[in-house]
């Protein structure tokens, strides 16, 4: 179980994402409304991802217009009790303002049951049970 | 923008007192269960995201943590 504030603001989450040269925590804003997890640039930068020859490959649409944009396998990314491994995210300059370092999108939380309970601000994420034929 | 000489660790209440409506670059953070901050040593720490971000590629630690001590603006929405 992780809290958050269910009164305003973000859903914040804590995200320890790990690359070739370390590891570090990011502020991660649990968005269903993202297909694909999202990471500031500069982040990826500190453990070890170089983007200066990285080809932007993807389209990202944001409420604001559609954007190219870069892919980084991470080696990890973890949050919410769900680790998972050669994970992709989209590399971005998330505007400063924004408080928040990018979202945590529906790509990680696949798979899983997602309760968000808003009157006592507690978020679970649980793992599917296998279902036997 | 301030990068800090401070050798010892500080807390995550410490940090929040000390350090408010701030992004605060955390290195060797001890984190808890949900990766929340309990407590690691504060490299820098600056209002200007983008000055915190210019250290932290700088200096690279190895594991870091960065915060942030204030709040969004009740007149920001964010819609990515």
């Amino acid at each position: 179980m992780t809290a958050f504030n269910p009164k305003r603001g973000l859903i914040i989450v804590n995200a320890r994402i790990c690359g070739p040269l370390g590891e570090v925590v990011a502020r991660l804003a649990l968005d269903t409304g993202a297909s694909t997890t999202v990471v500031r640039n500069a982040l990826l930068v500190v453990i070890g991802y170089s983007l200066d020859n990285l080809p932007k490959t993807v389209n990202f649409t944001t409420g604001s217009g559609v954007e190219a944009a870069a892919i980084v396998k991470v080696e990890k990314l973890q949050a919410l009790g769900l680790e998972r491994s050669d994970f992709s995210v989209i590399a971005h300059t998330i505007p400063a303002n924004a408080a928040i370092d990018g979202l945590l999108g529906l790509d990680f939380l696949r798979n899983h049951i997602l309760t968000l309970d808003f009157q006592n601000g507690e978020i679970t994420l649980i793992q599917v049970p296998t279902r036997k034929s | 923008m301030n990068e800090t000489t401070i050798d010892d660790t500080m807390t995550l209440s410490e940090i929040e007192k000390h350090f408010d409506g701030e992004w605060i670059l955390v290195e060797d953070p001890e984190l808890d269960r949900n990766n929340e901050v309990i407590r690691g040593k504060v490299l820098c720490h600056s209002k200007n995201r983008d000055e915190v971000d210019a250290v932290a590629m700088r200096l690279r630690p190895k594991r870091s943590a960065f915060l942030y001590t204030g709040s969004v603006p009740n007149n920001i929405f964010i819609n990515l």
